[in-house]
């Protein structure tokens, strides 16, 4: 079944949507594991506690997700190979530009750019450990919350990631709608609908990560307390 | 007028409705595991030519198909619009096989085989079980029955439609029967190679030789059977509803290797089409008929009146039409219709840029039963329209005028769709057999497919089995001197490196016999296209422009060779129409009408077929006369008062 | 009558293996009325008088039926109006003084034939891997035997205009033939008379397409935006579906 699967365009598509949308699933629930900074040290640092604490759990589901990551990646760059070859000679005047989405235009480099940042974010913080270096907020050690917190204080960083969780958002107001026409969902009323919902998602993505940073630079400019419970 | 052997049409014997049956057990079989051994040739795949193709690959016979398209779908069957006839009786209105045949002979205007077209009406049901079953998406009802329509004046429902493609439908469900032949390797298919000669050895059809459009090779191929499936010849005429490429050379060919052409004065012209806007024109496109439902068709009473329709006042209107006819008005028969807008042009009363349209009016039907009902009717026409003219038919009257639309001549075939050449077969458009002088909406579809998917399945193989045919390879010298006369041809045209182009000798052509041979025609008229045309054909070999090789893609070349042979066969067309001196059908003679205008028909001298024999170029063609006999319908006089 | 007159850029390659060019012809005096293959004629007439190449244009029916014609004008296959060929296309849609830029349309499996030709027999080829359903004539019950809903109907015959064009091919990012696939699957998948060999069908035609060298679906829907008979993108999506249940479903 699989080998039927794989030897097709279609086939390798379908592969390509399942594999982004179980990235897609990961990233809302990162999202919303982010989500606890805003309540503070405590509860960010237990959540991520709890996570580590799952042991071999937890790297099932590292390895599936990252399974998941090199086949959406290596697949989607094979079908651009086979589709860039489908058309030797290209258009002297770009074809159709008026119709094609931005999004849907930008695939192939908001995925680059999220492929680049998934190294430099597992560098930076699953790679890293929280030291005394980079975890301290006015001589208070706060493990990943000082991390985290830390980290956005430098605006350069900050504008990179929000510029890549700008990205993210790109690729999925495309590709979640995407997904379900490629696994052959078309439906005149609720099509339209998903396509809503996609840019939602897209939106809800793009600005949930992006409100980080944000929160981050403002609390450390305004001189917010640290809650701490 | 000459009695021939070879013109016998081969009528089984017995009763009219038992003929076809009786006949198909009579006629001899091909053993199942000898069918692989015969070659059959195809030559074009259009209804008929695919629909062959497709049969007799699935009965075991080798087929070799051609087209001159790049693909087999683009076969000009694909164009018609309204729908395919079927005497299924499914509206319970009193439709038969009897009323189907009788129909079909009435409106061939009594210049039909009546065997032929009983087996035609006998075979109609069978086609619509076929096309369904090939997945053809015709329109049904809320129930998942088939829907049925009334079409082209029957009185009866027998109408089936795929919305107002119904060419198209049917012709990709043939279609998909030959591409599921080509991929079992019954059928190979040769795309983009013209027909441009028939081999004749021992006196029996045993190939064609063809030549490459892409690479310009002239090819030959020999077979068992020769079919072609040519289609019409209405660019005869330059501007027709025919595709560009439709053309009369494969037919003319055979022709010229001895199979006798019939009829080639039958000519249908369509009264509702756009009428011609400029020089540049190459085609013309036809809107359905039933506009004349609703719309009324008028012109100016005065000559010269170039005021805007809208300001023309009612009683300065000629509804000519409703004057002259006045019990069916604007929905009178196309032949009358399309004359009428011919005589009120002649008489200087034309309309549009050219004074070559009249107006097809809906404002009174609008003011009766409202905008929305006449757009639930006929939207897309009108968008159609609007979208070519760039005018709105709902504000301001549409402008229409007749064009040449099909070809009810063609190659002359007995019973069995063989011509007088052994072995060579005709069907579709391209032979002449069952729409006599004019032929009913909705009948050319049901024609092509009763030919190709159950006609020439039985004929052919019973010619098979009762012939011996001797191994001809395309080493025979028939085929060697047929290569060298197409390569001839091809240097010829090529070198005569003239000033003028084939589209404009295509158009002088087409002008002259549109004017002389077209929809009203009379002796001096005749006569003097007869004079004329050789003049013209001798300046195109003198004159022409063709640009490029012979080995390359070169469709100037293709459209010289067409032109070429056109160029030959306008004049057995004018022939045609100058021995046939009454009335009838698509042919109008001036000189036979009734003290009313109407078409006089001369039964006593003419219910026969005229079927001309080549005697080289310019040489007058030999008549040979087929008789038609009519057991079972009298002849009647039509009336539109 | 009003006339406009025009630059065309036009792209002239003699043969497949040829190397192409851009070439400027001037249409001078076109009628607004004309159709844009009339207008191609005119400028050809000229250029064969002064014993020119006239430019090579595939065309046939002109009118929108037999598929044949087609070249990407400014960017876009088959013109600047939705749902016509290029045959139907009129010269109003352009002004006075435009340049035109036209091209044939361009995919590895549509090699150019001369000019503006394209050979499209992979078209051809992915209609025989799958793209009919097995009746061999004479065996076919009565039509009304098998009633099916006008629903189910009128979805098989909006899939079944497809006239093989190729604008969808020619638009799409990826020259995928998907579109023009996908409706004849669902064409015939629609209707009880397909059910019994849809599964082949589509995997096998799918097959096909790979190996004839379009390029996959990437659900941009241009092929709808091209399509000269407004083809939807949803058979695109009853393909998927259709391959997706073939696949896990077969042995």
């Amino acid at each position: 079944m699989f080998s039927k699967l794989s030897l097709s365009l279609v086939g390798i598509k379908q592969l390509v949507a399942l594999s982004g949308l179980a990235m897609v699933g990961f990233l809302i629930a990162h999202l919303l594991g982010n989500f606890l900074i805003f309540s503070g040290p405590v509860a960010l640092n237990s959540y991520a506690h709890k996570l580590h604490s799952l042991g071999p759990i937890l790297w099932i589901m590292r390895l599936g997700l990252l399974f998941m990551f090199l086949m959406h990646f290596s697949l989607v760059i094979y079908l651009v190979i086979v589709n860039k070859k489908a058309r030797e000679h290209s258009y002297t005047v770009p074809i159709h530009k008026k119709t094609r989405s931005l999004f849907t235009q930008t695939m192939r480099y908001s995925g680059l750019l999220i492929f680049v940042y998934i190294f430099v974010h597992l560098f930076d913080f699953t790679f890293t450990p929280h030291t005394a270096d980079n975890s301290v907020i006015d001589g208070v050690y706060y493990g990943l919350y000082g991390h985290v917190y830390n980290y956005f204080i430098n605006p350069l960083r900050s504008v990179f990631y929000i510029v890549t969780m700008f990205a993210i958002g790109f690729h999925l107001i495309h590709g979640v709608q995407s997904v379900l026409h490629t696994f052959g969902f078309y439906h005149q009323v609720y099509t339209p609908i998903i396509q809503k919902i996609s840019w939602g998602m897209g939106a809800f993505v793009a600005f949930g990560f992006s409100i980080i940073p944000v929160y981050v630079f403002l609390h450390h400019h305004l001189g917010w307390e640290i809650y701490v419970g | 007028m000459s009695a021939n052997k070879s013109l016998n049409s081969n009528i089984p014997e017995g009763e009219l409705s038992d003929k076809w049956t009786q006949h198909k057990f009579n006629m001899k079989l091909v053993n199942p595991a000898n069918k692989r051994k015969y070659k059959v040739i195809v030559v074009g795949t259009g209804l008929a030519g695919a629909s062959a193709s497709a049969t007799l690959s699935e009965l075991g016979y080798q087929v070799h198909t051609f087209c001159f398209h790049d693909t087999p779908r683009r076969a000009h069957s694909i164009a018609a619009q309204g729908g395919i006839n079927a005497a299924k009786n499914y509206q319970n209105d009193g439709d038969s096989v009897y009323r189907l045949f009788y129909d079909t002979i009435k409106g061939g205007d009594f210049r039909a085989r009546e065997a032929n077209v009983h087996r035609l009406a006998e075979i109609s049901v069978n086609i619509i079980d076929q096309c369904v079953a090939q997945g053809v998406p015709f329109a049904r009802e809320y129930g998942g029955l088939l829907d049925n329509r009334s079409f082209g004046g029957a009185q009866v429902s027998r109408t089936f439609y795929a919305k107002g493609q119904t060419g198209q439908q049917l012709l990709l469900g043939a279609y998909s029967a030959l591409m599921k032949q080509v991929n079992s390797g019954g059928v190979t298919m040769y795309t983009e190679h013209e027909m441009m000669d028939v081999v004749i050895v021992d006196g029996k059809a045993r190939g064609i030789v063809t030549r490459n459009l892409k690479t310009g090779e002239i090819t030959s191929h020999f077979a068992d059977a020769v079919l072609l499936c040519s289609g019409g010849y209405g660019n005869v005429f330059y501007l027709s509803t025919n595709a560009m490429g439709s053309n009369v050379t494969a037919a003319w060919k055979a022709h010229k290797r001895g199979a006798y052409f019939a009829n080639p004065c039958y000519t249908q012209i369509h009264p509702t089409c756009i009428p011609v806007h400029g020089e540049y024109q190459s085609k013309l496109t036809l809107m359905s008929e039933s506009l004349r439902n609703d719309g009324r068709v008028w012109v100016p009473k005065k000559v010269g009146d170039d005021r805007h329709p809208n300001d023309i006042p009612e009683d300065e209107r000629d509804y000519y039409l409703e004057r002259k006819y006045p019990s069916f008005g604007n929905l009178v028969p196309r032949d009358l219709a399309s004359r009428n807008a011919k005589y009120v042009c002649d008489e200087g009363r034309g309309v549009g840029p050219t004074k070559l349209a009249v107006y097809l009016d809906f404002r009174d039907s609008i003011e009766r039963l409202g905008k929305d009902a006449i757009e639930a009717r006929y939207g897309n026409l009108f968008d159609m329209y609007h979208s070519i003219t760039d005018s709105n038919p709902y504000e301001e009257p549409m402008m229409i005028y007749p064009a040449v639309h099909y070809t009810m001549g063609g190659l002359w075939v007995d019973y069995n769709l063989m011509s007088n050449v052994e072995g060579l077969f005709v069907l579709g458009e391209a032979n002449f057999s069952d729409h006599g002088a004019n032929r009913l909406g909705a009948s050319a579809l049901m024609q092509g497919l009763a030919d190709g998917y159950f006609v020439i399945s039985y004929t052919l193989g019973n010619y098979l089995a009762n012939v011996d045919l001797e191994p001809v390879t395309v080493e025979h010298e028939s085929f060697l001197t047929a290569e060298k006369d197409v390569m001839e041809r091809i240097k010829t045209l090529l070198a005569v490196r003239g000033t003028k182009t084939v589209d404009e000798f295509h158009r002088e052509l087409g002008l002259l016999m549109w004017d002389k041979c077209g929809m009203s025609r009379n002796e001096e008229g005749l006569k003097e296209a007869i004079k004329r045309i050789p003049e013209i054909r001798k300046r195109f070999w003198k004159d022409v422009i063709v640009t490029g090789s012979n080995n390359e893609f070169n469709q100037t070349l293709e459209k010289a060779l067409r032109v070429a042979d056109f160029l030959e066969f306008a004049e057995t067309m004018c022939r045609d129409a100058l021995e046939r001196k009454e009335s009838c059908g698509g042919h109008f003679r001036e000189d036979s009408q009734t003290p009313e205008g109407e078409a006089l028909r001369d039964d006593e001298s003419y219910t026969n077929v005229f079927a001309w024999e080549f005697k080289g170029i310019d040489n007058i063609p030999e008549l040979h006369i087929e008789e038609l006999e009519f057991e079972n319908v009298q002849p009647s006089v039509r009336s539109y008062k | 009558m009003k006339t406009i007159s025009l630059n065309l850029m036009v792209w002239r390659q003699n043969g497949p293996d040829e190397k192409g060019f851009f070439k400027t012809y001037l249409a001078e005096n076109i009628d607004t009325d004309a159709s844009f293959l009339e207008m191609l004629d005119v400028v050809n007439e000229d250029l064969i008088k002064k014993g020119n190449e006239p430019i090579a244009f595939a065309h046939d029916c002109r009118e929108g039926i037999c598929g044949t014609c087609g070249a990407v004008v400014n960017g876009e296959a088959h013109g600047p109006r939705d749902k016509v060929t290029l045959c139907q296309l009129h010269m109003r849609s352009f002004a006075d003084g435009d340049t035109i830029i036209l091209e044939p349309f361009r995919a590895r499996a549509l090699p150019i034939i001369k000019d503006l030709v394209v050979d499209r027999s992979a078209l051809d080829r992915i209609i025989q891997a799958g793209g009919y359903i097995s009746v061999r004539t004479g065996s076919a019950p009565d039509a009304n035997s098998i009633p099916i809903a006008k629903k189910d109907a009128d979805q098989a015959f909006d899939a079944a205009q497809c006239i093989g064009c190729a604008a969808c091919v020619a638009a799409c990012p990826n020259a995928s033939a998907m579109l023009m696939m996908s409706a004849k699957v669902s064409h015939l998948s629609s209707l009880p008379q397909g059910k019994p060999e849809s599964k082949k069908r589509v995997l096998s035609m799918v097959k096909q397409m790979v190996k004839e060298g379009f390029g996959g679906c990437s659900n941009e829907y241009q092929c709808e935006v091209a399509c000269p008979k407004g083809i939807s993108v949803k058979y695109i999506a009853q393909l998927n579906k259709d391959y997706l249940f073939s696949a896990l479903g077969s042995e």
